[in-house]
């Protein structure tokens, strides 16, 4: 088997991860994870459901810890830094959940506020008018008094990136985000990413399980299957890649994952566990 | 023969495993019980370090979020929570009336109602109010928070989600349920009173008169504190199922469940202990 893993680094990296394993329980969701991500470039992580794309972001921002390995953000190690250290590089991320994840007992201005008014010591007007600016930048001016409820599944993203990159972070993160969205309002989801990209100069690391998503966007591509990395590369790389199960994902096949009776039933046991 | 040994030997595998399974049931809930309590004093003393080692909660943006959760609990349940009061207060009276009659003592009725009430009853009335409606609310609100990722919002956002989300409700808490217990205490001994005025015929000027003759600031000093203890309680107990909320939509009302019969009965037997202790 060819090693589709083994990419070169790229000089400046956002984000670094050293043969990373996770668990959950008895069960292991990340195995063997080595990916290097570039300052500037649009990364994707994809893959099926349960690939283990989603850990693999919760790892990445610090919100679980591996079994074992080393993950690097923006040069410093999430897992030996002092807790002040995580709080200030904290500060440079940014994040777009799948759901968007607005905070439902504040408006959409007091939401996108709420990192300067925890971080800073602006004033009220500098407050004002930079969220004004942001919503302005996700195509969302004048819903500023609107309550997350009020909005549809589109602009509620929208509002929760303009929250993600109200402090100018190095780093935004996105999980699926145009999950449950219609292809139209995806499209303009994806518009927005690449506009941050070429405005803001941002390393943006999106996971998606959204093929057309992924490679309208994407810089480069990893793609997961059953918390391995398959392949990492560019996304004419990973079409033209041979590996069976890569060309399984794209064409977009069923795969049978266990067979065997028994594993099933093994599975469904360390699953209950 | 062979039907008796069906019938004795199922009965006592059956009881075997039952065992087996009583036992591990136990140990596990001892192991999660004490799981439990060691999440809530990690919460405590993380909310004692917000509020005396870090002096953002001078923010306005904070004392706006307390003010607000002080309305939420306290201020919108004064309506339920003074219908509870006369009522209690109203039932407190008959039964006081009917018992000292036979001893042709009446008018102690009075004093009976008001010590009752201010050592007794009123903290517990409050504390059964707040564990039904406001245990309820943080849990559901925590709990739906943290299934809708917003706990993890604030995390990554590098906001503690104790400091941001816990600690109003326990400063609203302490604040209001002190407060609420006042309100109760003389809503009930008032509610005692106009029964008193239409069984007995007294008149409420020399109800007051008995009630305050009888009373001790210690009475409502012992009030205040269990109330105290009672506010801490519900909002640890509360916030802690909340926080600790995973899956889905059936598991914020499992929580919700636990959270409401956890804080009931931590209310009764910290009630018992600190009348133990303070009573005597």
């Amino acid at each position: 088997m060819h090693d589709y893993t083994n990419q070169p680094p790229t000089p400046q990296a956002a984000v670094e991860v050293d043969h990373l394993y996770a668990h959950y329980g008895p069960r292991e969701v990340l195995h063997d994870i080595n990916l290097t991500i570039g300052q500037g470039e649009i990364h994707v992580i994809m893959g099926g459901s349960g690939s283990g794309k989603s850990t693999l972001l919760r790892h990445m921002l610090g919100l679980n810890r591996p079994s074992a390995g080393r993950l690097k953000l923006l040069g410093q190690d999430m897992n030996n830094s002092e807790i002040s250290a995580l709080q200030e590089l904290r500060r440079n991320i940014g994040v777009l959940f799948q759901g968007g994840a607005m905070l439902a007992s504040l408006t959409v201005a007091e939401n996108v506020q709420l990192p300067l008014r925890e971080h800073t010591r602006l004033d009220e007007n500098t407050i004002q008018i930079m969220t004004r600016m942001k919503l302005g930048v996700v195509s969302l001016p004048g819903f500023e008094n609107f309550m997350p409820a009020e909005l549809s599944g589109g602009m509620l993203k929208r509002a929760a990136l303009a929250r993600a990159i109200i402090m100018d972070p190095k780093v935004l993160f996105c999980d699926e985000p145009s999950a449950g969205l219609d292809p139209g309002v995806a499209a303009g989801i994806d518009e927005l990413i690449l506009r941050l990209r070429d405005a803001m100069r941002m390393t943006i690391v999106v996971v998606s399980h959204d093929l057309v998503s992924a490679f309208r966007i994407a810089d480069r591509l990893t793609m997961l299957d059953r918390g391995q990395i398959l392949i990492t590369g560019a996304p004419q790389e990973v079409q033209s890649c041979e590996h069976e199960r890569v060309q399984r994902l794209l064409r977009r096949e069923h795969q049978e994952d266990i067979l065997d009776p028994e594993a099933y039933l093994q599975q469904l046991t360390e699953t209950i566990d | 023969m062979p039907q008796w040994k069906i019938i004795c030997t199922v009965p006592t595998e059956t009881s075997g495993i039952a065992l087996r399974h009583a036992t591990e049931q136990f140990g596990r809930s001892v192991v999660e019980g004490v799981a439990f309590v060691g999440r809530a004093f990690v919460l405590f003393i993380e909310c004692v370090y917000w509020l005396i080692a870090d002096p953002r909660w001078l923010k306005p943006v904070w004392r706006a979020a307390v003010a607000s959760e002080m309305m939420s609990v306290g201020v919108s349940a004064a309506p339920v929570a003074a219908v509870m009061a006369l009522s209690a207060g109203i039932m407190l009276s008959i039964q006081a009336v009917s018992s000292l009659q036979d001893f042709g003592a009446q008018s102690r009725a009075a004093a009976a109602i008001a010590v009752t009430m201010f050592r007794e009853f009123g903290p517990l009335i409050t504390a059964f109010l707040f564990a039904g409606r406001s245990a309820s609310a943080v849990t559901v609100r925590l709990g739906t928070m943290q299934i809708s990722q917003e706990i993890d919002a604030l995390r990554v956002m590098g906001i503690n989600p104790t400091h941001h989300l816990v600690t109003p409700v326990l400063i609203a808490m302490l604040v209001m349920v002190p407060c609420m217990t006042i309100f109760i205490d003389i809503l009930a001994v008032l509610g005692g009173g106009i029964y008193c005025a239409f069984d007995l015929g007294m008149t409420l000027s020399s109800y007051a008169q008995y009630a305050l003759a009888a009373l001790v600031p210690f009475d409502a000093i012992q009030g205040l504190i269990k109330s105290v203890m009672f506010a801490l309680l519900i909002t640890l107990i509360s916030a802690t199922y909340g926080l600790s909320v995973q899956g889905g939509p059936a598991q914020v009302g499992a929580a919700t469940t636990r959270a409401v019969v956890t804080a009931t009965s931590a209310v009764v037997i910290t009630d018992m202990v600190v009348t133990f202790l303070l009573a005597r």
